[in-house]
This record gives C-alpha cells, structure tokens and sequence, in this order.
C-alpha cells in the first residue's frame, strides 16, 4: 500500500527539520568544534546522500507522470551528487571551498524541477501554491552555497542555508494533497464539481 | 552552549503547540476513517520526534565538545 504524496511529503519535511538543526548546530558552534567527532562530521553529508537515495525511490513510484519522473529524478540525482562530494569533503578527499558550488547547482536543480514541474498557477491549490514557493525559495537560497563557495570564512551562509530547510519542511508540512489557499481553491483541483 | 541545547527543546514545543493549534493534524485525537499511513505519519508528532532525537543524539555530544576546552582551561590554572 503506497502512501498518498503529502505524507511522504511530510516525512521528507522531518527529515529536512533534523537536516536543518543539524546544520544549525554547525552553524552555532563552528565546523570545527562540530567536526570533532568523526560521526557528526558525516551526519549531514550522510543524510544528504540518504535523501538522494530516497528520492530515487520516490522516482520509481512516480511512473504516474513524466514530468513528475524526470523531477523526481532530477532532485535525486542533485541531492547524491552534492552528499557524496560533501562526504569527500569531511573526509578530506576534496579541501577546495569551491567544492561548496555541487551544493548550489544541486539547489538550482532541484528549485528548478519544482516551478517546471508544477503546471498550475500560484492559487490552484495548496500543493501548487507550495510547489512554487518552495520551487523558489530553493533557487533563491542558491546564493548560500555560492557564499560558501567564494567567502568561506562568512558564518552568515551556513546559517542561512540551515534557515532554508528549516523553511522547506514547515512548507513541507504545511502540504496537503487537496487543500485551498488563502480561501482560494480552483474549481478543477477538486474541490467544486466542474459544471 | 544554551542554544544548541535549547533547539531540541524548542523543536519539541513547536511540535506540541502544533497538535494542540490544529489537533485535527494528530491521528490520536481524530481517528474516524483513518489508514495505516495517518497513524503512522502525523505531522505534529515527527517535529516531536525530530527534538527529541536532535536532543538525545546530536546535543550532550555537541555540548560535552564545547565544555572541554573550558574544562581544560580550569584543569591547566588549578595545576
């Protein structure tokens, strides 16, 4: 019995608020103190590549559309690539800041995917309006892992890139399958029977 | 040291202050024609989930890290 698409939605949103406190306390306390202990060094990185596995798996159920396909394996494709340059980047493997861009073009990517791949409008219903908000918030918080990339030394990029998941999953959570917004909801979403 | 102890904390409260706004959000308290997934996935109860993990987890290890060098300093003036 698979799941209906706000509660994986919603359980992709816990996982982005455990990602999201996690670089919070990297953010709080420095890379340095936060990278003392080998396993914390790998939890973000790791749950990146974890979530790139799952969207992969989240890509073999979304057969229902070709859009939704190529999106959902675009984010996958974007999330493992910058978790396992991020990985090379805790272990030492790569030490060059600009590594830092795999994260932005991941970011890019995946905002991307979600305006191409939303074809209603902004007050169609909920799930729309949010596929753009997100959509957008994602290619707007580009310009933290770009930060990352070209003035490493500046703390207000990490904690600008954890306060960007911590916005994905309260938008995340605030998903739901058939919902109006703002009052609104389109006679075609479902909502009013089509006369 | 006190906000990264408080995040977990906080997330917990967020988490609580949820249920209690939109109650209808918790499985437990609206279980009429429920399936398996909305007993298993209710949104105010993860962001529970996530403070209580992030403080049981990531937090005494993150605090104990920035304790050392403070405790050391102590040890290194009192010897």
């Amino acid at each position: 019995m698979l799941p209906r698409a706000e509660i994986a939605h919603w359980l992709f949103a816990a996982g982005f608020l455990f990602f999201a406190l996690v670089l919070l306390a990297e953010a709080i306390v420095g890379p340095e103190v936060f990278r003392r202990r080998a396993w914390r060094a790998h939890l973000w990185p790791s749950l990146m590549l974890l979530a790139g596995l799952w969207l992969w798996v989240i890509a073999i159920f979304s057969t229902f559309s070709t859009l939704h396909l190529l999106a959902h394996s675009a984010w996958a494709q974007a999330a493992t690539a910058a978790g396992a340059v991020q990985l090379a980047v805790v272990r030492g493997r790569l030490v060059s800041p600009y590594w830092s861009l795999v994260t932005a073009a991941g970011l890019f990517v995946s905002g991307s995917a979600f305006l191409i791949h939303e074809q209603n409008g902004w007050l169609f219903a909920r799930s729309a309006f949010l596929h753009h908000l997100i959509g957008w918030t994602m290619v707007i918080a580009v310009i933290f892992p770009l930060g990352a990339a070209f003035r490493p030394r500046w703390p207000v990029w990490a904690y600008g890139f954890a306060a960007t998941w911590i916005a994905v999953a309260v938008m995340l959570f605030s998903d739901r399958d058939l919902a109006p917004i703002f009052g609104h909801l389109s006679e075609f979403a479902g909502g009013v029977p089509v006369p | 040291m006190l906000v990264v102890e408080a995040l977990g904390p906080l997330t917990v409260l967020g988490g609580i202050v949820w249920a209690l706004a939109q109650p209808y959000r918790v499985t437990f308290f609206y279980p009429e024609s429920k399936g398996l997934w909305d007993w298993l996935v209710q949104p105010p109860l993860l962001v529970v989930l996530v403070g209580l993990l992030f403080s049981l987890v990531v937090a005494p290890g993150l605090v104990d890290d920035l304790e050392q060098p403070e405790r050391e300093r102590g040890d290194a003036a009192a010897g």
